[in-house]
């Protein structure tokens, strides 16, 4: 009886001992996959995304990144159908509300129903697009069951990595007219979505953008102005000392326009 | 800016284009005799092509109906329509090649399919690599076609057709 009792007691320890060093191998995976930056899906939360600007380890915005990051791109891809599609979104005055979504993600879930909706109201004056992984990448069958035919909707991994989008769902609110992203992030349902986008409009980043880009093009179009000018002021001078276009003092290593082209190179000039 | 391909018809989209190439499945039937010895009719599926520097509905016909509609001023859309390629034999496809350089003084608001105020349209038909082919523009504004020409162009000029293969 006693022997049995410290058979059986050893075999407590030793189970004491197996469990304490699995709960720590455990926690320590989990400790490390929380250093790399992944989330964990769980009660319909999104799965954590790391923002677009700082390191990749952070967890995704609650709100969408504000400020313009001028890195908006034209997608194409494929529909489910396997047809080409491109969908423009530089220089179009409409701004576009990109959708990332997958099809084994579960809080998309919901954004897949909304998108049924022939009556949906999108935030932002802005076109829906919805972007998946391309076929090799995603459960094409799934996605036609989900997906709604009046939705537009790409096939496009490498619309994913222009975007750096990490996970499922992801918005980018777009700006075609400055190329900005205007606002981006991750949202658990749609009323989120529309008060991340509608956040970012009112905050004035798409104004901000656009005046941005605007002073851009006033300065290029200064800068073209005074270099014409100062063109035309180069040649009245040298016209005004009797200096004609083609006068081979223009040419003085040379000798003329007509003798520049035969000149050869200097066989000791690297 | 894009570069599209789809059934031995390609182009390159400057940015902020749109663009489909889809196939619709309305041709005539093959016949064809599946493993079993069972005979399958499937309709021979054809191309189209539209293109546009406006954001294209989800819900648009082959000529454009409910894209159209939604045109500005300064906005062009174009459309590759395939025929049978039987039909490039065939009077109305005799023209040999795409038109790839369009004038101004080309469109007519007598040549839009659906009379919008303003637009102006352009139709030809044509035959290359043995295929036959409509090709439809419509420019949002006739008065600003000295404008939006040189841009369509552009486009066109990016246009391939390629012999069609087995589909």
């Amino acid at each position: 009886m006693t022997a049995l009792v410290v058979v059986l007691a050893v075999v407590v320890a030793l189970l004491v001992v197996l469990v304490a060093g699995l709960l720590r191998s455990h926690a320590e995976i989990l400790r490390a996959l929380h250093d790399a930056g992944l989330g964990h899906e769980q009660d319909g939360e999104a799965t954590e995304i790391p923002a677009r600007t700082g390191s990749r380890t952070g967890v995704a915005p609650s709100s969408p990144t504000k400020g313009p990051s001028p890195d908006a791109t034209d997608v194409s891809g494929v529909d489910l159908d396997g047809d080409a599609v491109a969908i423009g979104i530089l220089g179009n005055p409409v701004p576009t509300l990109l959708a990332f979504l997958s099809s084994g993600c579960l809080t998309c879930r919901e954004f897949w129903e909304e998108f049924g909706n022939p009556g949906l109201a999108v935030p932002g004056d802005a076109r829906l697009v919805v972007v998946t992984m391309s076929p090799e990448d995603e459960n094409v069958s799934a996605l036609r069951r989900l997906a709604s035919p009046s939705t537009t909707m790409v096939m496009s991994t490498p619309a994913w990595a222009a975007y750096e989008v990490a996970g499922s769902p992801y918005f980018v609110y777009a700006d075609g007219m400055s190329g900005a992203v205007v606002g981006e992030g991750t949202a658990t349902n749609w009323a989120r979505v529309s008060e991340m986008v509608t956040e970012s409009v009112d905050d004035g980043a798409l104004d901000g953008a656009r005046r941005s880009v605007a002073a851009r093009t006033a300065r290029a179009a200064r800068r073209h102005s005074a270099d014409r000018e100062r063109e035309a002021r180069a040649d009245d001078a040298l016209l005004n000392a009797g200096i004609a276009p083609g006068d081979p003092r223009l040419y003085p290593a040379t000798g003329g326009p007509d003798a520049a082209g035969s000149v050869q190179p200097d066989p000791d000039t690297p | 800016m894009s570069s599209l391909r789809a059934h031995d018809v390609g182009v390159v989209l400057p940015a902020g284009w749109d663009g489909r190439i889809s196939v619709r499945r309305d041709g005539a039937t093959d016949t064809l005799v599946s493993a079993t010895g069972t005979k399958v009719f499937a309709a021979r599926s054809h191309p189209v092509v539209h293109l546009a520097n406006f954001g294209l509905p989800q819900d648009r016909g082959d000529f454009g109906s409910g894209a159209v509609e939604l045109m500005g001023d300064a906005d062009i859309f174009v459309v590759l329509f395939e025929h049978e390629p039987a039909s490039a034999q065939t009077a109305l496809f005799r023209a040999d090649g795409m038109p790839r350089v369009l004038e101004p003084r080309e469109f007519d608001p007598s040549n839009l399919r659906r009379g919008i105020a303003g637009q102006s349209g352009y139709q030809a038909f044509f035959h290359e690599q043995a295929r036959a082919f409509c090709l439809y523009v419509v420019l949002g504004a006739h008065a600003r076609r000295a404008r939006l020409v040189p841009t369509l162009n552009r486009v066109l000029a990016t246009v391939t057709i390629s012999p069609q293969t087995a589909r």
